[in-house]
């Protein structure tokens, strides 16, 4: 079923249908880079549930007609977050605790930001961040720290070498640290 | 701020930033060459169904009231980052317009139209016309999703359950059946129908990649081949100088190039098709090229790229689309212009002996048993399908003829054999002209008169092969009975 077909049934108010649909497209995915998070096979596929749920709530009055799949990864990918972060880091994957070490070289370890206005700022910093980068590089950024994707993986789905991805994120957690800096971040 | 709200943060990308990471591929393609059958392409239903698209006013009646009433939103030429999608929660960073294919209208007379010339069906409220011929493959025709009722009727007067034959019509499995499906043809090919309404497309990707897999992806290799032909070639086969056409190969050489190629694509903006700019695109100084994509599921899609600044899909005429970065298109559109690639061998054999005809594949059980009193065999020609190992698959046609040395000269009796699904692919319901050779009497035999000389034609259909009598120059009408009469006896 494509993913307009989906987004229908939804609107339709057939979110039984809706989420067989996108769970049988798109479940395996989801799965997948919940788990690359939580670290945890059961968490990643409570998280999963919890995103189709949130997404049936979302749809309306969202329309991810173009979407559907960034639309619910978004969903899944804040759920497992939030998760881990809610489990004090009980439940962590290796690659979770990999890219917060990997980040923090360039984001020296401050107060988390709790409020909420202040996260919607950063969020929207950090999008002004991804626009601005060339299309490669973006994807490969968004790949490793959306996606939460080995670097091996990045490599073999850019075909390029493993080392080559390194520099290039560490570049770019550079340019992203100047960029912070530019908005008023202390890093 | 510590690493961890990073993380969190970059909940805040663009939907279509990360749909645009979830797409990308690396540029090398790997190489898995299967020997993919090479069937040339029946120029003109392309630009048929373009005409189509134009006289049923299709594409350029947007936002009417049947568009309305057909379930299928009206072209909304919606610009993202509307006050809605903010009020929605969602910020996907469009750049694109998209554009919504309306749905045909039906003429307001009883006339018998155009449409009715291309094979079309209605499936469930969906209108689809016939956009290829492939071979057989193994494991691609999936579930049977309809029988279809015979009706002669314009494409948009079609009730759904009708079509242009009576015939099975099934998914195709990978494929979304609301754009693609399939039937399966006497001789086991695989006639492709698309529907090309009523889709909502933003940009090149949301057909090509999404919904046809035409993808470069180091996981499964969808791509087995990809060929093209300039617009010479493309001339000389509807010309049908076989010996002029040229077909190169571009995968193995340039693998780079078209990994850009399809990128751009995937980037392309979408326009509903303007009868206006495509007049203008098939017009002197334009180039165009016909790029045929196989797949390793046996599929084939035919694209049409003009001057590497638009492409169009055959068989999804309403809407066309327009390369945003040409400059990643042109390296390869160059090549094309120049004719690099690796050169596939034209299919023409104008030397065969009655034997050959006899042995052929396709047709050998098809020629005639016997021949009228004193007429003998003249010559034949045929038009042969081969393989990338250059071996002969199959035939595409053979054209024999007879002769009987006369008083004042000769007469000739000449048959044309093609594959019988060929006919329905290019003639539509007209192919009912056709007669099973079963039921055919000396009265379908059809008397044209012109200066005085009476020419005698018959057209009849026996097993997977269509032959019709081309020529009958001093035979009589009894001659061509009794010869048409002896096909595979």
């Amino acid at each position: 079923m494509d993913d307009r077909a989906i987004v229908e049934l939804y609107l339709k108010g057939d979110g039984n249908a809706a989420t067989e649909a996108a769970m049988k497209k798109y479940g395996s995915k989801l799965r997948r880079l919940a788990f690359e998070i939580s670290g945890d096979r059961q968490y990643a596929d409570e998280c999963v549930q919890d995103a189709f749920t949130e997404a049936w709530l979302g749809i309306p009055p969202n329309k991810p007609y173009d979407h559907l799949f960034p639309y619910l990864a978004r969903i899944t990918r804040h759920v497992s977050l939030d998760r881990v972060k809610s489990e004090k880091a009980k439940k962590r994957s290796a690659i979770m605790t990999e890219l917060t070490k990997e980040l923090a070289e360039c984001i020296p370890s401050g107060e988390s930001v709790e409020d909420e206005a202040a996260g919607r700022e950063l969020k929207k910093i950090i999008n002004g961040f991804l626009s601005g980068l060339a299309e490669d590089k973006r994807s490969i950024f968004i790949r490793r720290y959306w996606f939460f994707d080995p670097v091996k993986d990045i490599a073999k789905r850019f075909g390029t070498t493993q080392g080559n991805i390194r520099t290039i994120l560490f570049r770019l957690r550079g340019e992203l640290k100047e960029h912070l800096s530019n908005n008023g971040y202390e890093v | 701020m510590n690493a961890e709200d990073i993380l969190f943060a970059m909940d805040g990308a663009d939907l279509d930033q990360v749909k645009k990471a979830e797409e990308k591929r690396p540029s090398a393609i790997r190489r898995i060459l299967p020997a993919a059958a090479s069937f040339l392409l029946l120029l003109g239903v392309g630009f048929m169904v373009f005409t189509l698209a134009n006289k049923r006013g299709g594409s350029d009646q947007t936002g009417t009231d049947n568009d309305t009433a057909a379930g299928v939103d009206p072209q909304m030429n919606y610009v993202s980052g509307t006050d809605n999608d903010t009020a929605a929660g969602l910020d996907p960073q469009m750049n694109y317009v998209s554009v919504t294919v309306p749905m045909p209208v039906p003429s307001e007379d009883d006339e018998v139209s155009y449409a009715s010339m291309i094979a079309s069906f209605n499936y469930d409220g969906r209108f689809y016309l016939c956009s290829d011929l492939i071979a057989w493959r193994d494991g691609l025709v999936g579930d049977k999703l309809i029988h279809i009722k015979q009706k002669v009727e314009e494409l948009a007067k079609l009730k759904p359950g009708e079509g242009y034959d009576s015939t099975d019509i099934y998914a195709l499995n990978g494929y979304d059946p609301g754009l693609v499906v399939c039937s399966v043809t006497e001789d086991h090919r695989i006639m492709i129908f698309m529907n090309p309404y009523g889709h909502t497309l933003w940009r090149g990707s949301d057909l090509f990649y999404e919904r046809l897999g035409l993808t470069l992806s180091s996981g499964d290799d969808p791509i087995a081949r990809v060929t093209y032909e300039d617009q010479a070639s493309m001339l000389a086969e509807g010309l049908e100088k076989y010996d002029e056409t040229a077909v190169y190969r571009l995968d193995e050489e340039y693998p780079s190039e078209l990994s850009n190629f399809l990128l751009a694509l995937y980037d392309a903006d979408c326009l509903l098709h303007d009868g206006d700019l495509m007049t203008e695109l098939h017009g002197d100084g334009h180039t165009q090229m016909k790029m045929t994509f196989e797949k390793n599921d046996g599929m084939r899609f035919i694209l049409y790229v003009y001057d590497g600044e638009y492409a169009v899909l055959k068989g999804f005429p309403g809407v066309t689309f327009k390369f945003r970065e040409p400059v990643r298109v042109k390296p390869l559109f160059d090549l094309m212009k120049e004719r690099k690639g690796g050169y596939l061998g034209h299919t023409e054999d104008p030397r065969m002996s009655f034997d050959d005809c006899r042995n052929d594949p396709t047709f050998g059980a098809y020629m005639p048993g016997s021949l009228p009193e004193g007429y003998g065999f003249n010559y034949a020609s045929a038009l042969k399908n081969y393989d990338t190992e250059g071996r002969h698959i199959s035939t595409k046609e053979i054209e024999i003829g007879f002769i009987k040395e006369t008083d004042d000269g000769s007469a000739d009796i000449t048959l044309i054999y093609s594959p019988k699904s060929s006919l329905v692919m290019e003639w539509g319901s007209f192919a009912s002209e056709f007669k099973d050779i079963e039921y055919f009497t000396e009265d379908d035999i059809i008397a044209r008169t012109e200066g005085g000389r009476t020419e005698y034609y018959a057209y009849v259909t026996i097993g997977n092969a269509a032959v019709y009598v081309a020529i009958s120059d001093g035979a009589t009408k009894a001659e061509v009975f009794e010869l048409v009469s002896s096909i595979g006896r």
